[in-house]
C-alpha cells in the first residue's frame, strides 16, 4: 500500500513535467511539418513562374518554327523542351499531390503540345504556314490555356 | 516479358511520323517493333525515357497506328504493352492516342 502511494506520488509529481515535454513535441512536429509545407508551396511557385517564362519563350520558338521554312535544329530544340516542360509538369503534379491540379497540368500541357506538333511537324512540315492559318491560332489559344493553368496552380498554393 | 528501350534499341532522336520520310519515324518503330510483338502475342515494356524527346506525330503514328494496322482494341494494346517512363504527361498523351484510335476503329472510322 505504501509502495502504491509512493508511486502515484511520483506520477503527480511529474505529471506536469510529462505534459510539457509531450506539448512541446506535438508542437516542435506541427511546426517542423508547416514549415515544410510552406517550403514546398513555395517551391511549386516559383516552378509555376519558370514554367510560365519558358512556356512563352518555347511558344515564341514553335510560332517561328510553322511561319517558316522547316528547321530540323528548331524541330530538336522545340523536342527537347517540350519533354522538359512535360517533365516538370509530372514533377509539379507529383509534389503538389492535388488530383486535380495534376489532372490540369497534364491535360493542357498535352494539348498544347498537340496543337504544337501533332501536324505541320517534321516530316509533315511542308512549308511556311500563314500568319492567319487555324493551327498557329490554335496554339496560341493552348499556350493561353496552360498558362492560366499554371497560375491557376500557383494560386491554389498561395491560397492553401 | 521483352524490353524495347527507344533511346538504344531504336534512336536518340525519334523524329516524323512516317517511313518513307526516314529511319526515325513513328512508322518505321512501328513495325520495327510493336506490330510484330503484337501479333506475336508477346507482352513487352516499352522503355521511353533517354531520348531527346517525342513529337506527338511520332507517337499517334507509332501508338494510334498500331491500333489502326493491327485492329487490337485499346484495352488489349495496353494488357501487351507497359509503358514506361518518369514522364507520366507523356504516358497519358500515348494511352490518349490508343484509345483515341481505338474509339474511332470501334465506331467504323480510320
Amino acid at each position: 500500500m505504501a509502495e502504491s502511494n509512493w508511486s502515484l506520488d511520483l506520477v503527480k509529481a511529474a505529471g506536469p513535467s510529462l505534459v510539457v515535454v509531450v506539448g512541446w513535441f506535438v508542437a516542435n512536429k506541427f511546426t517542423v511539418d508547416r514549415e515544410r509545407q510552406n517550403t514546398k508551396r513555395s517551391m511549386i511557385v516559383q516552378e509555376l513562374d519558370c514554367l510560365s517564362h519558358d512556356l512563352d519563350r518555347l511558344s515564341k520558338v514553335i510560332f517561328r518554327y510553322h511561319e517558316g521554312e522547316r528547321s530540323i535544329k528548331q524541330e530538336r530544340t522545340i523536342n527537347v523542351s517540350l519533354q522538359d516542360l512535360t517533365q516538370r509538369v509530372t514533377n509539379i503534379g507529383a509534389l503538389s499531390r492535388s488530383v486535380t491540379t495534376s489532372a490540369n497540368l497534364t491535360r493542357f500541357v498535352n494539348d498544347f503540345k498537340r496543337k504544337a506538333t501533332l501536324k505541320h511537324f517534321e516530316d509533315g512540315h511542308h512549308g511556311a504556314l500563314d500568319q492567319d492559318d487555324p493551327q498557329l491560332q490554335e496554339i496560341a489559344a493552348a499556350s493561353h490555356r496552360l498558362r492560366e493553368t499554371f497560375s491557376k496552380a500557383k494560386f491554389e498554393q498561395i491560397d492553401a | 516479358m521483352r524490353i524495347v528501350n527507344i533511346a538504344k534499341d531504336f534512336t536518340e532522336f525519334p523524329s516524323g511520323r512516317y517511313q518513307e520520310n526516314g529511319t526515325t519515324s513513328g512508322e518505321e518503330f512501328r513495325k520495327k517493333f510493336l506490330v510484330p510483338a503484337a501479333i506475336g502475342g508477346n507482352e513487352t515494356t516499352i522503355q521511353l525515357d533517354g531520348t531527346i524527346g517525342y513529337g506527338s506525330s511520332f507517337l499517334e503514328e507509332a501508338f494510334g497506328g498500331l491500333v489502326r494496322e493491327t485492329g487490337l482494341t485499346a484495352v488489349r494494346v495496353l494488357e501487351l504493352f507497359k509503358l514506361e517512363t518518369e514522364n507520366t504527361v507523356l504516358r497519358e498523351e500515348i494511352i490518349d492516342y490508343i484509345k483515341a484510335a481505338s474509339d474511332r476503329s470501334s465506331r467504323g472510322g480510320k
